[in-house]
């Protein structure tokens, strides 16, 4: 599978101050790419260079096949992007505010039409009506941005992200200021894209929010990308929990203690917990049942998305 | 893209609000000129043709221009071309545009341009709303020009519109420097005075004699020229040199906001 | 800071930041230095013998029909002066010309055709000052009063460019040359200086080093074009100081005859109209070049410390009418001399004597010799 994003050593400072520190991306054609972080761990910054925004200080950029910065309008063509927070015109609709921003790199998106192959064309002609319609803002599209709630400016910034149908959606914290229904479309919204083909490259820092929705995902701290691969990666990274429930929970844990070396622990709801290890639970099972122990539960428990996280950063992401 | 955003700036309120004002200033001087009369004496008080506005209306217009080049032009010029980048960094509207597949270049020459034109067509608007209004209160008829020969009012027309053109390319230099300013800063206004703030300080030095050395570098320094119109025959040289120091001067600031701009980490 | 600027030069800005650099240092060293250097170089020239130039400067081969004329003048005036004529209410038309041309300098477009017509243009920021002559009429315009004054010539005189010239305008540079190489044998050092750029022409430049210690003037440089032998310019430095005092030069010129149109006047709707005859029309300073039947004329000495002296005009209090005049005379400082009492007005380059009886005596001399050589008028 082709590499839509790859970044080699991508480097930004200010000053002293790292703010992205040697981070390799590797972003594959079709993933849906979670790109997690807490607030300050240099998300935003690796965005706006992958946009070509602002400047390396060091490292390289590939996007699309081009290089960024040098190439960076030719590899726009295909990229619809929301980057921190709306940048809106408050005098002007939402219907015209697409309108305007449709205009500008139209012609660059006529030159990358015609050096295209008939079979890979591109849209020039936005689409506003069916971009305002994915983004659910089709009723106020006449009213002035001005009287949006954060959430609708929000929306209108995707739906500017939309205008085109694009290989590669670039979002940094999309679902900033919404409310929880419109974090459930824009999750639906977002599964809706990738199913069609789209990439997605989605960047947050409320790890719940996109836990169900991503295939791959990339972690940030301090600047540094501690972990890069698929989801199920990650979580495999944590060992498997078990919960036991018997009759005989003391027994039951010498048991599980003497036989198979493991360390569990009596939780407030009268269950054992322990970690897995290299043990196959039908031994496990064979071997409590085999000591006349009455085994009602027994279940490995996957490690959630924020737990991996926690795990590998050593913080909660959600420190804002 | 152009046409986008010449659209954009012809909608803005600030925009009707420029105009608007720019258009009171022969309106003004005409009804006052109409409800006193001519100064007295008219040995050449106050600016230039005020004198003759009465006697013939198509001087209002020159007159209008030659008083509103001082001040009100360069002063709504800058803040047009102090707009040009800093109004799309406010709000964070400038990453919006730059996600899209413009390049900076262009963008920016985009922007110049429109407020090349919005500054010609603020002299324009000068001259023509004065030519209006002084026909619509004086009578109009054949143009004596500085030189004491008389020209068909045809002719006296045309060398009106030339003095505008002339009025709105000597505020060139000042869209270059207000450009640059503007690719400096996230603020329209800082932009805008840095700019206004540079016109009205070279305009000063302009009249300091200890400098008059290096005065024919200031952008102001032949602005005065654009009179030289109305004389019989027409004295090129001096239009000739505030064209080049336009030129000169757009080059240089132009150039360093390409400079900037293309290489500027944007922020907002 | 050091390293901040070394910062600057290494960023990607500071490296596309070169190219306006570069362009405004060239700017500017093209609007600054470029003329300067212009002026210094050196046109190569065959060269000429002194005798040669002064030959050639007398008989040109090419007419001169429009031009631009710059006047100078650093003549250190009293100060007193300077700021009476220079603070004067409304120091419009010829009178204020001539304050222009004695206190700072005048620039002024001409026109001719050599025979009878002559077109003169004084612009100035506001307004502008015009001479028209052609055949049997000269007009003055000056548009700041809207005056149109029509000079009635004397009965029998023809409006040539030479009369019209020295009546209105800043005399050319070659009226000046010829007045002076006129006087040569009299006693000056004639060297040639290196050539010069004179109005884009390539020029030789004579000079002229007055050998008499009494007068005012140090060096008298004139530039003879190339090519065609006219007189380009004539800078007049004073005795004991290395700056131009006084210069008259081309800084355009055409060798092609104008269209007819830029001599042609007719007085415009709601002009004022004026008729003088030229008496009145003169200024008091141009008045030396004018015999009138009563007004007796006399040199004493000879060369460059020569006196004209001229008796018999109006008295002077009559003619102090104008701001010119009483400025003149009230910056002076009062004599009583061999005849008469008068005042004495000191320049760089000259001393000028107006008597209370209406004579008035100049030269290139300082006071001193001036008021000497009046003893033996």
């Amino acid at each position: 599978m082709a590499e839509l994003i790859t970044t080699a050593g991508l480097t930004k400072s200010y000053g002293e101050k790292l703010a992205v520190d040697s981070v390799d991306l590797s972003v594959p054609e079709g993933s849906v790419y979670g790109f997690l972080g807490p607030n300050g761990s240099g998300k935003t910054t690796t965005i706006r260079m992958l946009l070509g925004l602002i400047f390396p200080t060091a490292g390289e950029i590939e996007l699309l096949g081009h290089p960024v910065p040098k190439e960076t309008t030719r590899a726009l063509v295909d990229v619809g992007a929301v980057v921190e927070g709306p940048g809106l015109y408050p005098t002007l609709s939402a219907r015209r505010y697409l309108q305007r921003m449709s205009r500008y790199g139209r012609g660059e998106r006529r030159r990358a039409l015609s050096a295209r192959a008939q079979g890979d064309a591109i849209a020039v002609a936005p689409d506003i009506d069916a971009a305002l319609e994915m983004v659910g803002l089709s009723k106020v599209g006449n009213r002035k941005v001005k009287a949006y709630s954060l959430g609708m400016k929000q929306r209108l910034s995707l739906a500017n992200a939309l205008l085109y149908p694009r290989r590669l959606l670039i979002l940094d914290e999309p679902t900033n200021g919404m409310d929880p229904q419109g974090i459930v479309e824009m999750r639906e919204l977002i599964i809706k894209l990738a199913s069609q083909g789209t990439t997605v490259f989605v960047s947050s820092h409320i790890l719940s929010e996109i836990e169900q929705l991503c295939t791959h995902v990339g972690v940030i701290q301090h600047g540094r990308l501690l972990f890069q691969g698929e989801m199920g990666e990650l979580r495999g990274q944590l060992p498997a929990r078990l919960s036991v429930g018997t009759t005989d929970q003391s027994a039951a844990g010498q048991l599980l203690r003497a036989r198979f070396g493991l360390q569990p622990r009596t939780e407030e709801s009268g269950l054992l917990t322990m970690d897995r290890g290299a043990v196959a639970i039908e031994d496990i099972a064979s071997a409590l049942v085999g000591a006349g122990i009455g085994l009602y539960r027994l279940a490995e428990d996957r490690p959630t998305l924020e737990e991996a996280f926690v795990a590998l950063t050593g913080e909660a992401s959600d420190v804002s | 893209m152009f046409l986008e955003e010449l659209g954009y700036v012809i909608k803005r309120r600030r925009t009707l609000v420029s105009f608007a004002l720019l258009a009171a200033i022969p309106i003004f001087l005409g009804v006052v000129l109409d409800i006193v009369g001519s100064p007295g004496g008219g040995h050449g008080q106050g600016p230039a043709f005020f004198d003759k506005v009465t006697h013939n209306g198509v001087f209002l217009g020159f007159t209008a221009v030659l008083t509103a080049q001082l001040i009100i032009i360069p002063l709504i010029v800058s803040i047009a071309a102090g707009d040009t980048i800093a109004g799309e960094a406010t709000d964070g509207k400038l990453r919006y545009l730059l996600s899209a597949p413009v390049s900076r270049t262009r963008l920016l020459a985009m922007k110049s341009l429109v407020a090349l034109i919005y500054a010609t067509a603020a002299a324009l608007t000068v001259v023509l709303v004065g030519l209006i209004v002084g026909a619509a209160l004086f009578p109009v008829g054949p143009v004596v020009t500085l030189s004491g020969t008389q020209i068909s009012l045809l002719d006296g027309i045309w060398r009106l519109l030339l003095v505008g053109l002339l009025a709105g390319a000597s505020t060139f230099s000042i869209v270059a420097v207000g450009v640059f300013a503007s690719t400096l800063t996230d603020s329209t206004i800082g932009a805008a005075a840095v700019t206004f703030g540079t016109v009205i300080i070279l305009s000063i030095l302009d009249g300091i004699p200890q400098l008059a050395h290096i005065a024919p570098l200031f952008l102001t320094h032949y602005w005065q020229t654009s009179i030289d119109l109305m004389r019989s025959p027409v004295v090129w040289s001096g239009i000739l040199k505030n064209l080049l120091e336009q030129a000169g001067w757009m080059v240089v600031f132009f150039g360093a906001a390409w400079a900037r701009f293309t290489t500027k980490d944007i922020l907002s | 800071m050091s390293n901040a600027v070394s910062r600057l030069f290494k960023s990607r800005f500071g490296v596309r930041l070169a190219v306006p650099a570069v362009v405004a240092v060239g700017a500017v060293g093209t609007a600054l230095i470029y003329p300067q250097v212009v002026s210094a170089s050196v046109p190569s020239l065959a060269p000429k013998t002194p005798a040669q130039l002064i030959e050639s400067a007398l008989t040109p081969t090419g007419k001169i029909y429009s031009g631009t004329v710059v006047e100078t003048s650093g003549l250190g005036l009293p100060s007193s002066l300077v700021n009476q004529l220079s603070g004067g209410s409304t120091s419009s038309g010829l009178s204020g010309l001539l304050t222009q041309a004695l206190t700072s300098g005048v620039t002024a477009n001409f026109w001719t055709d050599h025979s009878s017509s002559l077109r003169v243009q004084v612009p100035s920021s506001s307004g502008e000052f015009d001479v028209y002559a052609s055949a049997g009429s000269v007009w003055e315009w000056d548009s700041a009063t809207n005056t149109a004054t029509n000079v009635k010539l004397p009965t029998g005189t023809q409006a040539t460019s030479g009369t019209t010239s020295t009546t209105s305008t800043p005399p050319s540079p070659s009226t000046i040359a010829d007045a002076l190489l006129s006087h040569l044998p009299a006693g000056a050092t004639v060297t040639v200086d290196s050539p010069q750029y004179v109005a884009g022409q390539a020029a030789y430049v004579l000079n002229l080093a007055p050998n008499d210690s009494s007068s005012l003037i140090g060096s008298v440089q004139i530039a003879v074009d190339a090519s065609t032998g006219n007189v380009l310019g004539v800078w007049i430095t004073p005795t004991g100081s290395s700056s131009v005092a006084f210069s008259v030069a081309y800084s355009a010129v055409s060798f092609t005859a104008p269209s007819s149109s830029v001599f042609s006047f007719t007085v415009p709707n709601g002009a004022t109209v004026k008729t003088v005859t030229p008496s009145t029309a003169l200024s008091p300073t141009g008045g030396s070049s004018t015999t009138t039947p009563s007004v007796t004329h006399k040199t004493i000495g000879s060369g460059f410390s020569t006196v004209e002296v001229i008796s018999g005009l109006p008295q002077s209090s009559s003619s102090g009418s104008s701001t010119l005049m009483s400025g003149l005379l009230g910056s002076g400082t009062k004599v009583t001399t061999a005849i008469g009492s008068g005042t004495v007005v000191t320049t760089s380059v000259a001393t000028v004597f107006v008597g209370d009886n209406g004579t008035v005596a100049f030269g290139a001399v300082p006071q001193s010799v001036l008021l000497a050589d009046l003893g033996q008028a």
